[in-house]
């Protein structure tokens, strides 16, 4: 059976994209066009990832992500946003939603996103291996299901596996930001950086604290790595 | 001879008023205006890549002709008019790329 997404944005044209991007991929597809439609959606059908809009007039993005933690929905969401600003994304993080989409969106970036999502709540009930790759996914796992306790620990079986990893300083850095602790998130961004200076995704969450700092505000989404 | 001066008070008030709604309606319209254009875009995606279906070299010519003018003119237009009314605004942080290359900063620290 193929995995059902559910989409939430109250513009038309922004589901039927989505629809058709994720149907050709062969997904299964179910649509609401308010926060109240999706939580219904959510208690009708058996819903594999959820992919909210940020900003729609009543319940938006976050507030229904808030709804489905406090009905104990344990969906994996993700949120699409025009421009992403950091208290918004701090917030969508603790409700356990940490994969952002930026608009303009592009069917291969939805595609891609969408399968590593998938592919990370896939295989949640198998023993975890006791791999770099493994103590990473489940890390990225345990921060959807607000297990934060858990993420670190398996941040640092990945850092002892791969102390120079970039990769794992950059999600430690979110995990930080999740957690608000935002001098122990540039910290480790940073030394995400100082082993690999090219890392984009650790470049990419720096700026954006630099930004909301300096001016506060900031259009960098954030960027988990790995894809 | 006469000497003497003038002052004139004008109230600029409603101006500067007028100014920051002509601000702030810049900064609505182009936002609203990027959404629909934005939903062309991805459109546009989805029948370039023919997954729904084949199309022909008529209609695929068309497609990248719009796809072109889309993205050399209306968007950058509208980027264009979210700049200034982000100068206009004060928030200027788009101005120039920050790259961090913190090895190189400690290196310096050192010397």
């Amino acid at each position: 059976m193929s995995d059902r997404i559910l989409i939430v944005d109250d513009e038309r044209n922004v589901r039927l994209n989505l629809r058709t991007a994720l149907e050709t991929e062969g997904y299964e597809v179910v649509e609401a066009s308010s926060g109240q439609e999706g939580l219904r959606s959510l208690a009708e059908h058996l819903i594999a990832l959820a992919i909210l809009d940020i900003r729609m007039p009543g319940m938006d993005g976050l507030k229904l992500l808030a709804k489905m933690r406090e009905n104990e929905i344990r969906v994996p969401a993700m949120i699409v946003t025009a421009h992403s600003d950091v208290p918004n994304a701090v917030k969508a993080m603790k409700l356990g939603a940490i994969d952002f989409l930026q608009k303009p969106l592009r069917p291969d970036n939805l595609r891609s996103i969408v399968a590593e999502i998938l592919k990370r709540h896939g295989g949640q009930n198998e023993l975890p291996s006791e791999t770099f790759s493994a103590h990473i996914d489940a890390a990225k796992r345990c921060l959807n299901l607000r297990a934060f306790g858990k993420a670190r620990l398996h941040l640092a079986k990945a850092l002892e596996l791969n102390a120079k990893s970039a990769e794992a300083f950059n999600l430690a850095g979110v995990l930080a930001e999740v957690l608000e602790d935002y001098d122990k998130a540039k910290k480790y961004y940073g030394q995400a950086i100082k082993l690999n200076k090219n890392y984009e995704p650790a470049q990419q969450n720096m700026r954006r604290l630099f930004e909301v700092d300096h001016f506060g505000s900031s259009e960098e989404p954030v960027n988990l790595g790995g894809k | 001879v006469l000497f003497g001066a003038a002052l004139v008070f004008q109230d600029v008030t409603r101006f500067r008023l007028m100014d920051e709604v002509k601000t702030n309606h810049v900064s609505t319209v182009s936002h609203e205006l990027r959404i629909p254009v934005s939903s062309i875009r991805m459109g546009l995606h989805l029948l370039l890549e023919e997954r729904i279906g084949a199309l022909n070299p008529k209609q695929l010519e068309l497609l990248l002709a719009a796809r072109r003018r889309l993205r050399e003119r209306l968007l950058r237009m509208i980027n264009d008019l979210l700049d200034l009314a982000r100068l206009e605004s004060g928030q200027t942080r788009r101005q120039f790329e920050f790259y961090f290359d913190l090895p190189a900063v400690n290196k310096g620290a050192k010397a």
